[in-house]
C-alpha cells in the first residue's frame, strides 16, 4: 500500500527463522495494517520453508518427554529480564501493535506459563487417549486376533497467527512442538517480530535441536496469491490453522480441497450473565460490577474472551446503580488493559448518540476510552461494543437471554456460580463454547477444549497399520469400505 | 439581498460555477453553514447534542464544522427490530432525531411494512430513499420537496457541464440499469428524459420490476432471521429460488435491451446505467454483429459509481466506449454519495468537481483532523458540507478514500477536485486481517 507520508518514518527489520536458521534481510518493504508502520522482511524463498514429503520430519523419533523438557527450558528463557530479544520485540511492537506497551509486557511475562511440564501434560492427556501413539506405534487387538497399529503421525502444518494476540504464538509454538509438526508460521503484519523472537530463544538453547529444526516464521501480505497460490497446496502441507476470522480466513477457503484442511478458530463474541442474587448487597454489586468490567477490559476488549453484553435480572433502578458501578470499574488500569483506551470509532459513537437522544438507551461513561456502559431497551444493541463498551441488557431471566447466544458465542461467564449448570445445556444447545465464574475468563483449567473442540488430535496424520488374520473382519467393519 | 446559502445555491445552473477559487468563496459557504447551523440546530436533535457537547454556537473556519459532521453510517442507526417488528412510531422518532422530519401528529398504526411507511410519509411530504445494498443495513434517507427539486435539477445541468449535451429533447433515452422505486432516483431520472428525451416518446426501461424498498429489505430480514438462527430451512430455499429467478429475468430483460439498442442504433442516444448493467449488453451487441461504427458519433452516457464487487475484464470501459461509439466527453461519469443532494461531474482531465455550494472537507483517515490541499494534492477522507440539502444536515463524513487538491485543475477549471482513484476504507481493510474476535455475522452464507 502506497503512503503519502513515507518521510521520516524507521523502517522497522523483522528477520525470517526458517528451518533453525535466522535469515535476515530487507529486500521487502511492508505496511503493517493497523498502525501503518513500514518494515522490512528479506525475500521470501519459497523453497526453502517448504520440507518435501519424501523427508521424515525432524521430530520423527524424539520422545515427547524430551520435547516438553525442551519447551520448558524455553518457558524459562522466555523470561522478559533475562532475554534480549523478547525485550527488542517490546519496542518493535510499539510501532506495529495496537495494544498499549504494558499489555504487551505483562502478555510477555504470562504466556511463558504455559510452557510448565504440568500445563503441556495437561494439553497432551486432554487430547490424546493413549499419547503413546505421539512417540510410536500403539496397538489394539480386536476379538478375532486381527491388530490393528497407530501412530498420531506429524502434520506438515501452517499455523496463521492472529494479529491480536502477541504472544499467543507461544501456544501455536507449543502445540507445533507437541504433535511433531514440521511447521510453518506466517506471521501478522501487526507484529512480524515476537514468533521469531521465541525461536531465536530456542536457537540459543540448543541450534541443532528437532525443535528449532522444525520450526519457519515468514511473513508475507495476507491474500498475496503469488505466495499462497503456491504454498497452500496438499503436496505441501496437511493442515491450516487459523487463529481467527477476518478476509484472511476467507482467502484461505480459496485453496482448501482433498488433503488439506483447515482447522479454525473461528471469530467470537463472549458475553457476561448476571442473576439477580447480585443485588442482595452492595458488596456483592462492587464485586460482580469488578469482576464484569474484568471481562469485559482484556486486552482494551479485542479479544475474543472479552465480555460485550451482559445480561441482568432485576429492578430497573437497582441495574442502573449497577451500571454506574461498573462503568467506573471500566476505567480502571488492569494487567491486560489500559484506563484509557483508543477512543471508540465514530460509527459507534453516532449510533449510541442517536440511541441517546431518543431515549432508548442511557449511558454511563465517555466516549474517550476509558469505557461506556450503554443500558439499551429490550434487546442487545445492533453494533459491536468495542474499546471497552459494555451493552447491558435488562432480561426478565437469564433463560430468556440463552436466545441471543449462537455458535458465535464463546465463553459466557455467569454469577451466581450455581446457575451456571442450570444454564449450560441450553447455552452449549445453543452454540456457545464455555461458561465460567463471571470476572474468570481470561483463565482456564489446564487440558479444556478450546472453541468447543480439541484441536491436537485433528492436527496429526492419524497413520494406521492393520495385521488382519480373520477375514471375517472385513464385512463387519466400517461400511465406507463396501461403498 | 440574498443571504449568503441563496446567493451559493442559486450558482445550480450558473455558466462559472465550476470556476471559482475556492480561497474566494470560502468566506460565503462559511456565512452559509451558519445560515443552516442556526435554523437546524432546533431542529435536528442530534445535531443540537453535538454542538452541545463540543460548545459550538458558531462556524468561523471551516475546521470547526469538522465536530459536527455526522458519520455517513448515522444513517443507518435505527433498529433492525423496529423494521422486523413493523414499529414505525419507533422509526420515525429515530428519522426525527437524524434529520427535520417532525413526527407531530402522525400515527402509523396500520401501516404494514416498510413500503406503505415511506408511502405515508411521502404524503406529509417527507421522501425517505432507502439504500440497496442488500449485505448490511440499509440506509435510510429523508429528504424533503426542496431536496427533490434541487437535486434533480443539479444532476442535469452538471450532466450538460460535463458532456456539452444541451437539454433539447432529441434523444432517445435509454434506462438500462435494473430500477428502483425510490422517489428520489426516480424524480433524477425524470428529471433526465425531460431535458434530454425526445418530446412525447415513452423512454425504454430495462424490462424488469422495479426494485421496491421493501423487497430489499424483506432480504435483509431474512439474512438477520438466518444469522439468528430462527430461519427454517424452507424459507433460505425460497430466498435461493427468488434470487436464481431475478438473475434468469434479468438475463432475458438484457437481452431486450440488446435489441431495443440496435433497433435504434441510426438515432441519437441517451444512455443510462452504472458499467456492470452495460458490460453484458455490449457483449450482446457484439454477439449480434454491431459495434461502435453501427451507432452514431454523439451517442451520449449518464453513469456513476464504482463496479461493486462485480467481475469485469480490464478492458470493460473501452470495450463498452467501442461498442456502442461513445466518446469520452460525452460520458457523463460522477462522483456522489446517497447522503449527499449533489453530483460531482467529471471533467475532460479526468477529475471529479466539487460544486461552490458543496464545501469539500478531506479529512485524516481517522475523520478527525482537517487537511490542507491548497498547495498540493492529498490523499484523505472524504467529507462534504453540502449546503444545498434542506431536510438533512448536509456535514457527511464518508467511508471513501480519495484524494483532493484545491488548486485549479488540468482541464483549466477551479475549485476543488477529487480525483478518479476512489476506495473504500472499508474495501481495504481486505486481505490481512485475522484476529480471534467477531460476530454471527461472519458465519452467515448465501444471502450476502
Amino acid at each position: 500500500m502506497s503512503s503519502t507520508m513515507d518521510t521520516d518514518v524507521r523502517v522497522l527489520r523483522a528477520p525470517f527463522f526458517v528451518r533453525g536458521e535466522l535469515v535476515e534481510g530487507d529486500a521487502v518493504r511492508h505496511t503493517s495494517r493497523d498502525l501503518g508502520a513500514d518494515f522490512t522482511t528479506p525475500t521470501l524463498d519459497l523453497d526453502s520453508v517448504v520440507t518435501p514429503r519424501s523427508e521424515l520430519p525432524p521430530l520423527l523419533g524424539v520422545k515427547l518427554s524430551e520435547i516438553i523438557e525442551f519447551l520448558v527450558q524455553t518457558g524459562d528463557a522466555l523470561s522478559l529480564e533475562r532475554n534480549p530479544y523478547m525485550q527488542e520485540c517490546l519496542d518493535l511492537l510499539a510501532a506495529t501493535n495496537p495494544l498499549p506497551r504494558r499489555v504487551v509486557e505483562n502478555l510477555y511475562r504470562t504466556a511463558p506459563q504455559l510452557l510448565t511440564r504440568e500445563s503441556l501434560e495437561s494439553m497432551v492427556t486432554a487430547n490424546f487417549a493413549d499419547p503413546e501413539a505421539l512417540d510410536g506405534w500403539v496397538t489394539r487387538v480386536d476379538k478375532l486376533g486381527n491388530r490393528g497399529h497407530l501412530r498420531a503421525f506429524p502434520p506438515r502444518m501452517v499455523h496463521m497467527l492472529a494479529g491480536n494476540a502477541p504472544a499467543g504464538c507461544i501456544a501455536s509454538i507449543a502445540q507445533g512442538a507437541v504433535v511433531k509438526a514440521i511447521n510453518l508460521f506466517k506471521m501478522p503484519s501487526s507484529d512480524p517480530f515476537t514468533t521469531v523472537a521465541v525461536l531465536r530463544t530456542m536457537a540459543d538453547i540448543d541450534p541443532s535441536h528437532p525443535v528449532v529444526k522444525s520450526m519457519s516464521a515468514i511473513y508475507w501480505t495476507g491474500g498475496d496469491e503469488a505466495v499462497e497460490r503456491t504454498i497452500y497446496r496438499p503436496q505441501f502441507f496437511d493442515r491450516i490453522v487459523a487463529w481467527g476470522g477476518g478476509p484472511a480466513i476467507m482467502n484461505v477457503i480459496k485453496y482448501l480441497g482433498p488433503g488439506i484442511q483447515l482447522i479454525s478458530f473461528d471469530p467470537k463474541s463472549s458475553i457476561s450473565m448476571v442473576g439477580r442474587e447480585v443485588f442482595e448487597s452492595d458488596e456483592t454489586v462492587a464485586d460482580v460490577a469488578e469482576r464484569v468490567a474484568a471481562d469485559t477490559t482484556i486486552f482494551n476488549q479485542e479479544a475474543c474472551l472479552a465480555s460485550r453484553f451482559l445480561f441482568i435480572e432485576g429492578e430497573r433502578d437497582d441495574v442502573e446503580r449497577f451500571c454506574a458501578v461498573l462503568a467506573e470499574r471500566l476505567a480502571v488500569d488492569r494487567p491486560f488493559a489500559s484506563a484509557v483506551a483508543p477512543s471508540l470509532p465514530s460509527d459507534t459513537r453516532d449510533e449510541i448518540e442517536v440511541m441517546a437522544a431518543m431515549g432508548d438507551a442511557k449511558v454511563w461513561g465517555t466516549f474517550d476510552g476509558r469505557g461506556m456502559v450503554v443500558l439499551s431497551e429490550d434487546r442487545p444493541v445492533d453494533f459491536h461494543p468495542t474499546n471497552k463498551t459494555s451493552n447491558v441488557v435488562l432480561v426478565s431471566s437469564l433463560e430468556d437471554a440463552v436466545r441471543y447466544v449462537n455458535v458465535a458465542t464463546q465463553t459466557i461467564g455467569v454469577y451466581p456460580w450455581h446457575r451456571k449448570a442450570e444454564l449450560r445445556d441450553r447455552l452449549a444447545s445453543a452454540g456457545g463454547q464455555r461458561v465460567c465464574r463471571v470476572g474468570t475468563a481470561n483463565m482456564h483449567v489446564p487440558g479444556g477444549p478450546h472453541d468447543a473442540m480439541y484441536a491436537l488430535q485433528r492436527f496429526v496424520h492419524w497413520m494406521g497399520d492393520d495385521d488382519i488374520e480373520s477375514e471375517a473382519t472385513l464385512v463387519s467393519g466400517d461400511s465406507h469400505w463396501t461403498t | 439581498m440574498a443571504s449568503a446559502l441563496d446567493h451559493l445555491t442559486g450558482l445550480r445552473d450558473a455558466d462559472d460555477r465550476y470556476d471559482m477559487p475556492p480561497a474566494e468563496i470560502m468566506p460565503l459557504q462559511i456565512e452559509a453553514a451558519n445560515e443552516r447551523l442556526e435554523t437546524r440546530i432546533g431542529r435536528i436533535p442530534l445535531l443540537k447534542n453535538r454542538a452541545e457537547a463540543d460548545g459550538i454556537t458558531k462556524i468561523s473556519k471551516p475546521a470547526d464544522l469538522v465536530p459536527l459532521l455526522f458519520a455517513h453510517n448515522t444513517y443507518k442507526t435505527y433498529s433492525e427490530p423496529w423494521l422486523i417488528d413493523g414499529k414505525w412510531d419507533r422509526m420515525a422518532r429515530w428519522l426525527q432525531t437524524v434529520s427535520t422530519y417532525e413526527v407531530g401528529d402522525s400515527r402509523f398504526a396500520d401501516v404494514e411494512g416498510l413500503d406503505e411507511w415511506i408511502t405515508s410519509l411521502e404524503r406529509e411530504g417527507r421522501y425517505v430513499a432507502c439504500s440497496s445494498g442488500t449485505t448490511g443495513k440499509p440506509a435510510m434517507l429523508g429528504a424533503t420537496e426542496a431536496d427533490l427539486e434541487f437535486g434533480p435539477k443539479a444532476n442535469v445541468s452538471s450532466f450538460s457541464w460535463a458532456t456539452g449535451v444541451k437539454p433539447a429533447n432529441d434523444r432517445h433515452f435509454f434506462g438500462l440499469g435494473p430500477r428502483t422505486n425510490v422517489t428520489r432516483n426516480e424524480r433524477i431520472r425524470q428529471a433526465m428524459v425531460d431535458a434530454f428525451g425526445l418530446e412525447g416518446e415513452v423512454p425504454y426501461q430495462l424490462p424488469i420490476p422495479p426494485i421496491t424498498v421493501g423487497s430489499t429489505m424483506a432480504m435483509i430480514m431474512l439474512r438477520r432471521r438466518i444469522a439468528d438462527g430462527t430461519a427454517r430451512p424452507g424459507e433460505v430455499a425460497e430466498f435461493e429460488r427468488v434470487s436464481s429467478e431475478r438473475q434468469a429475468n434479468l438475463d432475458a430483460a438484457q437481452s431486450d435491451a440488446v435489441n431495443a439498442l440496435v433497433k435504434a442504433r441510426d438515432h441519437k442516444l441517451l444512455l443510462s446505467g452504472f458499467f456492470p448493467s452495460l458490460y453484458p449488453l455490449a457483449v450482446g451487441v457484439r454477439e449480434q454483429g454491431y459495434s461502435g461504427k453501427d451507432f452514431q458519433p454523439d451517442t451520449a452516457l449518464l453513469t456513476g459509481g464504482g463496479l461493486k464487487g462485480t467481475d469485469l475484464p480490464p478492458d470493460y470501459r473501452e470495450f463498452i466506449f467501442d461498442t456502442f461509439n461513445l466518446a469520452d466527453e460525452r460520458v457523463f461519469q460522477m462522483y456522489s454519495m446517497q447522503e449527499l443532494n449533489t453530483p460531482f461531474p467529471r471533467c475532460r482531465a479526468g477529475r471529479y468537481h466539487v460544486a461552490p455550494w458543496v464545501m469539500m472537507l478531506p479529512l485524516d483517515a481517522p475523520g478527525e483532523q482537517l487537511l490542507d490541499a491548497t498547495e498540493r494534492e492529498i490523499e484523505a477522507r472524504a467529507a462534504f458540507f453540502d449546503l444545498s440539502l434542506d431536510g438533512r444536515w448536509g456535514g457527511v463524513i464518508s467511508g471513501d478514500r480519495v484524494t483532493v487538491d484545491f488548486r485549479a485543475c488540468h482541464c483549466g477549471h477551479q475549485g476543488p477536485t477529487v480525483g478518479p482513484e476512489i476506495v473504500r476504507y472499508a474495501d481495504l481493510e481486505g486481505g490481512d486481517k485475522i484476529t480471534c474476535a467477531g460476530t454471527i455475522d461472519a458465519y452467515v452464507r448465501g444471502a450476502a
